[in-house]
């Protein structure tokens, strides 16, 4: 029975880590984030940011109908983590998930998540490198980021972009 | 009830140790991992007397395995091998030979697990690049078909290599070159002046979520952030013929990436003074052999550096830009052979018609006035000085012209000896000043053969006419009244100016 219990502890382990490191990062990011701005005495819901280095795998306004037609609610939006043993956050990622296939539609790479304030600090050496990495790693993940990304990739998504510039080009 | 304990115990040690783990630097945190397993196999032990531990044993392999690699591996077989030695008491070499073949298998399904993960990674980082690189080069090559408009284009341009939605630079910078001229002058740019100044941009930028049209939109209004920048850059003039890496990369027709601060180059040097710019990348322009200028792009606020990868993103951009300055500079030819006299330089008749059917369409409640002059006795000039010595004449007089109106390209050659200006917001009262003062300068003027003119030197008439004199708010009307003015000039003695007032002169 003692053979049963070691594979019911490998289980266990490896179980417990994959479930729990994700929802840990976040938690323990998000505090480490929130003291450090408490440092520098600034408001992470004040903190303005873009995500207008986004990158559409797809064209826009796209002609595939799963995407054309997803509701915002259907668009996935979920961090991108490279290792489920050590997460780091590398990105977000946007797709919309079909019965049949899962269509990736944008990806934003956390380096080219723009927050001007961090640059500035980093740049006149108020933060480090790390302090920079935890608060734009707190913020890319946060929900309301999430969210702004789903409403931007929607709106990208359902914009005429091409008959807007043509329009705005042809004025007189 | 003991397996109870097993899973709980377990689930509180991983639970603790990861938020712990998470919270330190990333080589703490993979001992602490292997530490975590370590606690794991001992709870184990202790619930079950570590009874088999020969078992629990491949754990802290594997677990060696994720933190340190075949290291952490080969070390977890030595202890774990160590550890069922001093509980057992003998030494089991074909335990340990199977702990070695287990480790095998198990670093050869992580190291292709691994490959498998870097190439995915490898993969999205070149999707991503050349995805970005491709709806960047979409959308301005779009915008660049779309206009003919050379500041639009200028715009398109370097809004593309810049903006948070093109390639990201923090300011990229166009220069001309003029080969007739012997020279390469700043023409327009986007960017900060420095670092500061660029920090206090992008967050107005990022506040305001501006997009890239919405830039490229921002650009044509007079509100820029760029305004400083252009002004010093349009400052600039360098020798085409010079000993310059700007010569060199047209020369050589491929990109120039260098350092600025650390080169002798004397454009570069200044580009370094008065821009604070380090490193930077020159792109040339040029299409079919003709170069049109540079492309100069820099990192000034974020220092990150030009990679060959960035490179290679703002090639097509580039060589897209040159065949659009290209066609942009066809088109302004063929636009100045249509719309200009090519005798004397000034707007012709056909431009005259419909930049007055604009203007008067534009100024609804607003003024406007209309000059019309003709030369007195051109035909006696013609036929005493000949038809050559005649079109110095228009071409001497146009130069005069032009110096006299307060807007060069309102001033047009209507026909034979016949020229006309057109004066927005002028009134007839100003409007004649305007042409008191052409008359003025025309007589003040020495013109080859002019004193064998009827008077004694060149003289012109003048008719002003103004849109809110008129009987009939028409184009045509006013043509007309300026005409009978001009002729009412001629019948009082010529040389001079006359305004219609509104009833027949």
């Amino acid at each position: 029975m003692t053979e049963f219990s070691v594979m019911i502890m490998t289980v266990a382990f490896i179980g417990s880590i994959l479930l729990t490191s994700q929802p840990c990062y976040r938690l323990v990011t998000g505090n480490l984030a929130k003291r450090h701005a408490a440092t520098l005495g600034v408001s992470l819901k004040d903190v303005s940011f873009s995500f207008d280095q986004m990158v559409y795998f797809i064209a826009l306004p796209t002609t595939i109908p799963e995407v054309r037609d997803a509701a915002k609610e259907e668009l996935v939006v979920e961090p991108y983590y490279e290792s489920y043993f050590f997460p780091e956050v590398n990105g977000v990622q946007v797709s919309v998930k079909s019965e049949s296939a899962v269509i990736p539609i944008a990806y934003l790479p956390i380096d080219d998540f723009s927050l001007p304030v961090l640059d500035r600090y980093l740049e006149t050496g108020k933060i480090n490198e790390r302090v920079n990495r935890t608060i734009r790693e707190h913020m890319i993940v946060h929900g309301r980021t999430l969210e702004a990304i789903r409403d931007e990739v929607y709106h990208q998504l359902h914009e005429d972009r091409l008959a807007q510039l043509k329009g705005f080009h042809l004025r007189p | 009830m003991v397996y109870g304990l097993l899973i709980g115990g377990i689930v509180l040690i991983t639970i603790v140790l990861n938020i712990l783990r998470l919270m330190t630097t990333p080589a703490l945190n993979r001992w602490l991992l292997a530490g975590t397993s370590s606690l794991v196999v001992m709870w184990h032990g202790v619930l079950f007397d570590f009874y088999d531990l020969h078992w629990s044993v491949l754990l802290l392999m594997m677990t060696g395995l994720v933190c340190f690699h075949w290291k952490g591996m080969v070390a977890a077989i030595l202890v774990g091998w160590i550890l069922v030695y001093s509980q057992s008491g003998t030494l089991s070499f074909p335990l340990l030979l199977s702990y070695i073949f287990f480790g095998l298998g198990a670093a050869l399904l992580f190291g292709y697990v691994k490959q498998l993960k870097r190439e995915r990674s490898g993969r999205l980082r070149m999707l991503t690049a050349s995805s970005r690189q491709l709806n960047v080069f979409r959308e301005v090559s779009f915008t660049m078909q779309d206009t003919l408009d050379p500041d639009r284009l200028l715009q398109t341009i370097l809004t593309s290599v810049t903006a948070g939605h093109g390639l990201g630079f923090n300011r990229s910078i166009i220069f001309f070159a003029d080969l007739e001229k012997d020279s390469i002058y700043g023409v327009m740019g986007t960017g900060p002046m420095n670092p500061e100044d660029g920090f206090q941009i992008w967050e107005e930028i990022t506040k305001q979520h501006i997009d890239l049209q919405g830039l490229i939109d921002e650009k044509e209004t007079d509100s820029t952030h760029d305004e400083q920048l252009n002004e010093r850059i349009r400052k600039m003039t360098i020798p085409f013929q010079g000993d310059h890496l700007f010569k060199q990369a047209l020369d050589s027709g491929r990109p120039l990436h260098v350092y600025a601060s650390i080169t002798d180059d004397p454009v570069l040097r200044m580009l370094h003074t008065d821009l604070q710019m380090d490193e930077c990348t020159i792109f040339p322009l040029h299409h079919q052999g003709i170069p049109y200028g540079l492309l100069v792009i820099d990192n000034v606020v974020n220092k990150k550096p030009i990679t060959p990868q960035k490179i290679d993103s703002v090639r097509p951009i580039a060589e897209q830009a040159s065949l659009a300055l290209h066609q942009t500079t066809l088109y302004q030819r063929i636009e100045t052979l249509a719309l200009r006299d090519g005798l004397t330089r000034l707007k012709n008749h056909r431009s005259f018609e419909q930049d007055l059917d604009v203007l008067f369409r534009e100024c609804e409640t607003d003024e406007l006035s209309l000059i019309v002059m003709d030369i007195d006795h051109f035909k006696h000039f013609n036929d005493t000085n000949g038809h050559l010595a005649g079109n110095e004449l228009l071409t001497r007089l146009a130069s005069v012209i032009r110096r006299s109106v307060p807007d060069e390209q309102m001033a047009y050659r209507f026909g034979g000896e016949e020229f006309v200006v057109l004066l927005p917001q002028y009134d007839e009262v100003e409007a004649a000043q305007v042409a008191e003062t052409i008359r003025t300068a025309v007589l003040k003027t020495n013109f080859l053969n002019g004193e064998s003119q009827p008077g004694g030197q060149l003289t012109l008439s003048f008719g002003v006419a103004s849109k809110h004199t008129l009987h009939e708010q028409s184009l045509e009307q006013l043509i007309e009244c300026a005409d009978q003015a001009l002729y009412a000039a001629k019948s009082k003695g010529k040389n001079q100016v006359c305004r219609w007032e509104g009833v027949p002169l």
